[in-house]
C-alpha cells in the first residue's frame, strides 16, 4: 500500500493537474488499492471491467483519429 | 514461374516431412509445445539448407527442389508420411474461432497486397536477398547502408519465399511464419498456465494483434521474428522442455538481431527459478540440434569476424555514430530514458498511427493498454507462476532498454512484452465473463487499428494493391520506375536500393562507391550504366555528383534518376 501512496503522490507531483484522470498509472493505483478491499465482492467483475473500458476509452481518444486518418475517414 | 511453384512445393513437402521426423526423436511431450518445436525445427531447416546452398553458390530453384525430392523419396520410403499426426485444433468458441480466421484471412490479403516498405528492409535487409537471388549465392557485395554486416538469419526465411518464384510477391510468408510462431508459442504458455484452450487462444491472438507485432510480420524487418523467438524460448522454459532444447530459439534467435541476446537476460533468470524443477535430460539429438542452431546463429557473426575482424562490424567499443547510430554496452541515460518515455508517453499510443517502427508509440495497442496492464496487476498478486513469468519479462525488458540507444523507435526491440499482459488478460477473464467482454472490446478496437500502417494509407495502400502483383513495388510512387535494365547507386546510407532491383530482380544495380569524379565516372562507363539513382546527403559526395553534371556526364531525369550522357 505504501508502494501505491508514493506511486500516486508521484503522479499528483509530476503530471498537470488536469491530466491526472487519465493517466493510467493513477488509474491502475487507485484499481489496485480498491482491489485489495473488493477483491472477493461480487461486485469486483463489475469494477474491473469498469476500469478496462474507462482505459479503452483514454487509449481510443488519443489513438483512434489517428487510425480514422490512415484508413481515410479523415482528413 | 511453373517449374519454379512446383520446386517450392516439394522442397516445402520435403522440410515438413523431414522436420516432422526429426521431431520423433525430440524429447518434448507437450502436443501444444511439440507444435512450438516443430515451427522451430521447421525454421532451423530452412535457414541449414539457404545457407549451406548460399555459401556453395548454388541458391538456384531446380538445385532446391531437386534435394527436396531425393530428401522426400527417401523420407517417404521410410514411411515417415505414415506416422504423420496433425495437431488437434483447440476447441475454442464459435465467435473466437471465426475472429481467428478472420485475421488469418486478413494476414494473407496484407501479405499479397502489401509490397515491401519500410525504409530498414529497402535499404539493407532486402537488397541482401536481391544479391543472392541474383548471383545464386551470398555476395560479399550487400549494399551501402551502415547496417548491411548485421546478423541476416531472417532474410534466409526471406530467401526461401522468394528463391524458388524469383520474385518477391510473398515475401511477407517469412514474417507471419515467426507471427504463428509467436501464436504458438503464447497458447502453449498459456495452457501450461492452466488456462483453457479458449483463453489460451484468446491470449495468443491477443499477443498477435499488438499493432507493433502485426505489421512487422508483413513489412520484412526483424523485430517481429526476434520477440517471437523469445516468447517461443519462454514457451520451451515454461513447458519443461530439456535444456537443450531451450537453445534452439536461442541461436536462431541470436543470427537474427542482436537484441534477441539482450532479452535474454530474462530466459536466465526463468532458467535460474525453475532450476529445480524436473526436466527430461538432454538427448545427444536434442544437443545436436541445439549445436547447429548456435552454429546458424553465430555464423553471421563468424562471417564478420572473418571478413571485417570484428565479429559485431560495423560497431565498436563506442558503438556506432552517423545517421542511424547504435548503442554500445547499458547505458543508465538509455534505460531511463525509455522507461520514461515508456511509461510516461508511449503506452497511449497517441503520437502516430501504427506501424512497424512504432515510431514514438508503444505499439502495444488497446488490448494491452486498457485490459492487460489491468489484468497485470492482479495476475501478478495472485498467481506466483506469473510472477515468476513477470519477473523474466521485466528483467528482458529492462535490459533491453538499458541496451539500446534512446529513439522514436526503441519499442520495437521489445515487442514480445505484450506477450506476458495477453496472458494475464485471459487469465483474469477466465474469473468473469463481464471481464472478458471489456477485454474483447480492446482486441476489436486493436484489429481496427490494425488494417493499414502509417506508411501505407488508404490512397497509397489503393496505388501498391491495384498494380498487377508481377510488378506491384512502391518504385512507381517513389518515381523510381524506369526502363533499364542496370542502374547505378550512390547513396551514403540508408535509401531504396531494394526497389531499384524490381519485384522480379530482374535489374542489375551497381553500388557505387567512388571518391572523385573521374572515379565516379569511370565506373559508370565500367559497368556500361545508363543510369545513375543518387540521393547523397554528405557534402562532398553532392559536390562529386555536382561536378558530374557541369560536365555534362550526368543529367537529371526525374526525382533522383540521372541519366549518364
Amino acid at each position: 500500500m505504501a508502494f501505491l501512496v508514493s506511486l500516486v503522490a508521484w503522479r499528483v507531483l509530476s503530471v498537470p493537474p488536469s491530466g491526472l484522470w487519465k493517466d493510467w498509472m493513477v488509474i491502475l493505483a487507485v484499481y489496485w488499492a480498491v482491489t485489495v478491499f473488493v477483491r472477493k465482492s461480487p461486485a469486483w467483475p463489475a469494477l474491473t471491467a469498469s476500469t478496462s473500458i474507462f482505459l479503452l476509452i483514454v487509449h481510443a481518444w488519443g489513438h483512434l483519429p489517428l487510425t480514422f486518418r490512415v484508413l481515410g475517414f479523415v482528413p | 514461374m511453373i517449374l519454379g511453384l512446383l520446386c517450392m512445393i516439394v522442397a516445402n513437402a520435403a522440410v515438413l516431412l523431414g522436420t516432422q521426423a526429426i521431431l520423433t526423436s525430440l524429447r518434448v511431450a507437450e502436443p501444444c509445445l511439440r507444435i512450438v518445436a516443430f515451427l522451430l525445427l521447421r525454421l532451423l531447416l530452412i535457414s541449414l539448407a539457404v545457407l549451406t546452398l548460399g555459401f556453395c553458390g548454388f541458391l538456384h530453384p531446380v538445385v532446391i527442389g531437386a534435394l527436396g525430392v531425393v530428401a522426400l523419396i527417401v523420407l517417404l520410403a521410410n514411411g515417415w508420411h505414415r506416422r504423420i499426426r496433425l495437431p488437434r485444433l483447440p476447441d475454442v468458441h464459435p465467435v473466437l474461432g471465426v475472429f481467428l480466421a478472420l485475421v488469418l484471412a486478413r494476414l494473407l490479403a496484407q501479405a499479397w497486397f502489401f509490397a515491401p516498405y519500410p525504409g530498414d528492409a529497402l535499404s539493407y535487409h532486402l537488397p541482401k536477398v536481391a544479391e543472392w537471388v541474383r548471383a545464386q549465392g551470398f555476395t560479399r557485395e550487400m549494399g551501402l547502408d551502415t547496417h548491411v554486416a548485421f546478423p541476416a538469419g531472417f532474410e534466409l526465411i526471406e530467401m526461401w519465399w522468394v528463391v524458388f518464384l524469383r520474385h518477391d510477391v510473398v515475401i511477407e510468408l517469412a514474417g507471419i511464419e515467426f507471427l504463428f510462431l509467436g501464436f504458438v508459442s503464447v497458447y502453449a504458455t498459456a495452457r501450461r498456465l492452466d488456462l483453457n484452450e479458449n483463453l489460451s487462444a484468446f491470449a495468443a491472438v491477443v499477443y498477435c494483434l499488438t499493432p507493433g507485432l502485426y505489421f512487422q510480420a508483413t513489412a520484412c524487418v526483424n523485430d517481429a521474428p526476434v520477440a517471437a523467438l523469445y516468447v517461443a524460448t519462454i514457451a520451451l522454459a515454461v513447458g519443461n522442455a530439456s535444456w537443450a532444447t531451450w537453445l534452439l530459439p536461442i541461436g536462431l534467435g541470436i543470427g537474427i538481431k542482436a537484441t534477441y541476446a539482450y532479452a535474454c537476460g530474462g530466459i536466465v533468470l526463468l532458467g535460474f527459478l525453475s532450476r529445480r524443477e524436473q526436466r527430461p535430460y538432454s538427448t545427444r539429438v536434442d544437443w545436436l540440434l541445439s549445436g547447429l542452431s548456435l552454429a546458424v546463429g553465430f555464423s553471421w557473426w563468424v562471417r564478420n569476424l572473418v571478413w571485417f575482424g570484428n565479429p559485431i562490424h560495423p560497431v565498436g567499443t563506442r558503438g556506432l555514430a552517423g545517421a542511424n547510430p547504435i548503442q554500445f554496452g547499458p547505458k543508465t541515460d538509455s534505460l531511463f530514458g525509455n522507461v520514461g518515455d515508456l511509461v510516461e508517453n508511449r503506452l497511449y499510443d497517441a503520437a502516430t498511427a501504427y506501424g512497424p517502427y512504432v515510431s514514438d508509440i508503444s505499439g502495444w495497442g488497446a488490448a494491452v493498454f486498457s485490459c492487460g496492464l489491468l489484468a497485470l496487476t492482479v495476475a501478478l498478486r495472485e498467481d506466483p507462476r506469473i510472477r515468476r513469468l513477470g519477473a523474466a519479462f521485466f528483467v528482458s525488458l529492462i535490459v533491453t532498454l538499458a541496451l539500446v540507444i534512446r529513439d522514436p523507435w526503441s519499442m520495437r526491440f521489445v515487442l514480445f512484452f505484450s506477450a506476458l499482459p495477453a496472458i494475464a488478460m485471459a487469465h483474469l477473464g477466465s474469473t468473469s465473463r463481464t471481464i472478458f467482454f471489456a477485454g474483447s472490446l480492446g482486441v476489436a478496437l486493436t484489429f481496427v487499428g490494425t488494417l493499414l500502417p502509417k506508411e501505407l494509407p488508404r490512397d497509397v495502400f489503393h496505388e501498391v494493391a491495384r498494380q498487377d502483383w508481377r510488378d506491384r513495388s512502391l518504385a512507381k510512387l517513389l518515381q523510381v520506375d524506369v526502363s533499364s535494365d542496370s542502374i547505378g547507386y550512390y547513396v551514403d546510407s540508408r535509401n531504396i536500393a531494394y526497389l531499384l532491383y524490381r519485384p522480379d530482380f530482374s535489374r542489375r544495380v551497381v553500388y557505387l562507391r567512388a571518391k572523385t569524379a573521374d572515379e565516379f565516372l569511370r565506373q559508370v562507363q565500367k559497368e556500361q550504366l545508363r543510369l545513375v539513382y543518387a540521393a547523397p546527403s554528405k557534402p562532398e559526395q553532392y559536390e562529386l555528383l555536382k561536378e558530374c553534371v557541369a560536365r555534362g556526364r550526368l543529367r537529371k531525369l526525374q526525382g533522383f534518376i540521372y541519366a549518364v550522357e
